[in-house]
């Protein structure tokens, strides 16, 4: 789903790509082991990387008449507002039509058909391929679609890693509520895909435990600013009382006299949905099934967070391996205690392609 | 003498370039430095141990447990509850989505009450599948304030709206019953017939005036519904023990060809939890009498189940294609074919899904022990193709040259 951003703290939006990916020991350190790093590459090509990486970003709901569909080597659509992750290998833009049609759609260009097609062609291991994937909104909710349905740990497809920015994987009230159509800057209209987004629709499309492997690594935003927060916030999506709420989500209150409730979204979408979980309801946080992880209180397997793995003696911020956000731009977004980021539904898509910049290329090559 | 220079200053830099990887913070976030499980390491070689970890046991076959709500309750999704915005808020903002007004001047300009009731649809099921099958659902109005008083609401209108694909058409109303003290409705619909217009996601939008209020309000409730079958299960079953792995064979009635995804549950009698989720993903062929569910020996083995079991949940869910299903099982072998056809083919718009009927259909095996299973993981051919070709990708991640090559 597209929407345009207000007031978040994710204003700063950066055109150009931040490099900073971990903390160096100093900048002159760091300048001359990269000169010594190319100059041993060059003299030694023992080490070449042959295999074909392809970074696939796969947008979200959508209207663009002029859109191409299949995928592409720019992003005719804009749908990923000009950024393009830094890679050592090549950046493709999936483009469907997000609009018409619904997410699970395996009828050209539905989401299902468009993101099979792009996968069968760029991902296959028998063509020296692999591939990573960026997905938002509506974009994650048709790869997983694909994902589930496919025969992956069958066949010869690689995916690597799975970002998932804003996922609506897990639906979303607006549209149960017919409310999408006021998003986007009060367009008042609203697509066929619509109906593909609403939570019963999204949850029955396909198992979504069935990623055979394949980690989904979800950005989930929570913010308490974002369009239309005066008529979204509080009205529609589920929200509880309580100790150890997340302090960046909505406050609401139950009645005059009641107890101070939180919902957790980014404006369109709620936790329930970006961070996977396995039913509608409030949450306050991520949760993870991705080792060393194994939540228990309703997380679909091979669903997480990004990113911060290891664990360590109390400090999940340093000292941790893989232990992310890498980027700036996303590191003062990231809420640690709730595995959540103080983006909106839109901003979610420039802390992937941010992070996936600034990620060290064993994990985003 | 200048390949010697060259092999002595590549073997300074090779040492340099090692001292930097070693000294390195940053290199350590690639390469973990602490003793840990694999499993924990996001890179490539975290992913060789958790497709390692999964591919213990087939995809066809998984452990479930009381946390995997969504495969315990494979017909619902939850719904909560959410405030009754009136209509008429409503129309304001959609008027305004002509003007260029900022968001601070909208919010001054649509009147949003400060307090307002909530409503929550409490449905027995969001997939119907078959004319024989029933959607009910139950409406409950509260009040947003902590009034003693119970609302009063009236039912204005009800009325199911069809699928967008087939341009969102009127579908009737719903017979529905309230209750005289509380403000609780009760909707019921079942597809009268299995024409098309009554396929894909429907809603049931609901409009009630709350006693005080001037406003104007709809409730809405969606739900995806299948009255065309592919099949039905008939509620015959066979089991045996099958390469240390039991097989529940369900018999089947195939109306259409199509490729589909069959799963259902199986629980310990004793105990009465889940123990096993079993999927297949194949063509159900009008040929075929009855489908295998494997529920794999390791699972009952790891976790310690034995005793009596009981198979349930049974759902089939089919893909409508407009293809044949053979290029959906395997899209790799058939892309060629999949871009033809895509290319010169104008496909009509129509629901994705369609389900064999739903049924209630269960089924208890005789005893078995622990070690009536077998111990050993799952092993195929695919899988250790799959394993090798993670393995191979971990080994070029950890090539140091790569990270440079991004950075460039």
């Amino acid at each position: 789903m597209t929407m345009k951003g207000l007031g978040t703290a994710a204003a700063q939006t950066e055109n150009h790509l931040p490099k900073r990916g971990y903390r160096m020991t100093t900048r002159t350190a760091n300048v001359a082991c990269v000169i010594v790093g190319c100059l041993t590459m060059l003299l030694s090509s023992a080490q070449a990387f042959g295999r074909q990486i392809n970074v696939l970003l796969i947008h979200g709901r959508l209207h663009n008449t002029k859109e191409h569909y299949g995928h592409f080597r720019t992003d005719q659509a804009n749908a990923w507002n000009g950024m393009r992750p830094a890679t050592a290998g090549n950046v493709w833009y999936v483009q469907w039509d997000a609009w018409n049609r619904h997410f699970d759609d395996n009828s050209w260009p539905g989401g299902a058909a468009v993101v099979r097609a792009a996968i069968d062609a760029l991902c296959d291991n028998n063509k020296g391929q692999a591939c990573w994937i960026l997905c938002h909104s509506a974009g994650c909710a048709a790869f997983e679609d694909y994902l589930s349905k496919s025969n992956y740990a069958h066949n010869s497809i690689l995916i690597e890693h799975v970002m998932a920015a804003d996922s609506a994987a897990g639906g979303s009230e607006l549209a149960d509520n017919g409310l999408l159509r006021l998003i986007g800057g009060l367009t008042g209209l609203g697509g066929n895909i619509d109906n593909s987004l609403k939570t019963s629709y999204a949850r029955g499309a396909y198992n979504h435990n069935n990623m055979q492997s394949v980690v989904i690594r979800g950005v989930g935003g929570a913010t308490d600013s974002y369009p239309l927060h005066f008529l979204i916030a509080c009205s529609f999506f589920p929200r509880q009382s309580g100790s150890r709420l997340n302090p960046k989500c909505t406050t609401c209150v139950a009645g005059r006299f009641g107890p101070v409730e939180k919902e957790c979204d980014d404006g369109t979408v709620a936790l329930h949905s970006t961070c996977g979980h396995n039913r509608v309801a409030s949450f306050q946080d991520c949760n993870s099934r991705i080792p060393p992880h194994n939540d228990t209180a309703g997380t679909y397997n091979f669903h997480g967070w990004w990113i911060n793995d290891h664990v360590c003696n109390g400090d999940f911020r340093r000292n941790c391996n893989w232990n992310g956000p890498y980027s700036s731009f996303a590191d003062a977004l990231w809420n640690s205690p709730f595995k959540t980021y103080h983006v909106d539904h839109s901003n979610g898509k420039e802390v992937v392609v941010n992070e996936y910049s600034a990620a060290p290329a064993a994990l985003c090559p | 003498m200048i390949r010697m220079q060259n092999s002595k200053l590549r073997f300074v830099l090779a040492g340099l370039a090692l001292s930097c990887v070693i000294t390195n913070p940053a290199r350590g976030q690639g390469q973990p430095q602490s003793e840990q499980s694999p499993m924990t390491d996001a890179s490539g070689k975290g992913g060789v141990a958790i497709f390692e970890d999964f591919a213990k046991y087939p995809p066809e076959s998984r452990p479930l447990n009381s946390w995997n709500w969504d495969l315990l309750h494979p017909w619902l999704t939850e719904s909560s509850s959410m405030s009754l915005v009136p209509v008429q808020t409503l129309r304001q903002l959609e008027s305004l989505q002509d003007t260029s007004l900022a968001e601070e001047e909208i919010s001054q300009r649509v009147s949003m009450p400060s307090s307002l009731p909530r409503y929550q649809f409490d449905l027995n099921k969001t997939i119907v599948a078959g004319i024989q099958d029933e959607l009910v659902a139950q409406l409950t109005v509260t009040p947003q304030d902590d009034s003693n008083t119970p609302l009063r609401i009236h039912v204005t209108k009800v009325e199911l709206i069809g699928d967008d694909y087939f341009g969102s058409p009127g579908l009737g109303s719903v017979p529905f019953s309230c209750e005289t003290a509380k403000p609780v409705c009760t909707f019921q619909w079942r597809a009268p017939s299995t024409v098309k217009k009554y396929w894909g996601s429907l809603e049931l939008d609901v409009t009630l005036t709350v006693e005080g209020m001037a406003d104007e309000f709809v409730a809405r409730a969606s739900f995806y519904s299948s009255p065309m079958v592919a099949g039905s299960f008939t509620g015959n079953f066979r089991e045996r023990v099958n390469n240390g792995s039991l097989m529940i064979d369900a018999d089947v009635s195939v109306q259409k060809r199509m490729a589909c995804f069959v799963s259902a549950n199986l629980y310990s009698v004793d105990k009465d939890i889940p123990v096993q989720f079993a999927q297949r993903r194949l063509i159900m062929d009008p040929s075929m009498k009855s489908i295998s569910f494997m529920f794999f020996g390791k699972i009952f083995r790891d976790r310690g189940d034995e005793g009596a079991f009981r198979l349930q949940d049974l759902k089939a869910q089919c893909e409508n294609l407009s293809y044949p299903p053979e290029w959906f099982m395997d899209s790799l072998a058939h892309q060629e074919e999949l871009q033809t056809f895509h290319t010169n083919h104008q496909t009509t718009m129509e629901p994705a899904r369609v389900y064999f009927e739903y049924n209630t259909y269960s089924y208890v095996t005789r005893r078995y022990a622990s070690n009536d299973f077998s111990d050993q993981e799952w092993k195929s051919p695919e899988k250790t193709r799959k394993l090798e070709a993670l393995k191979k990708i971990a080994a070029e991640l950890d090539d140091p040259a790569l990270e440079l090559r991004k950075r460039q």
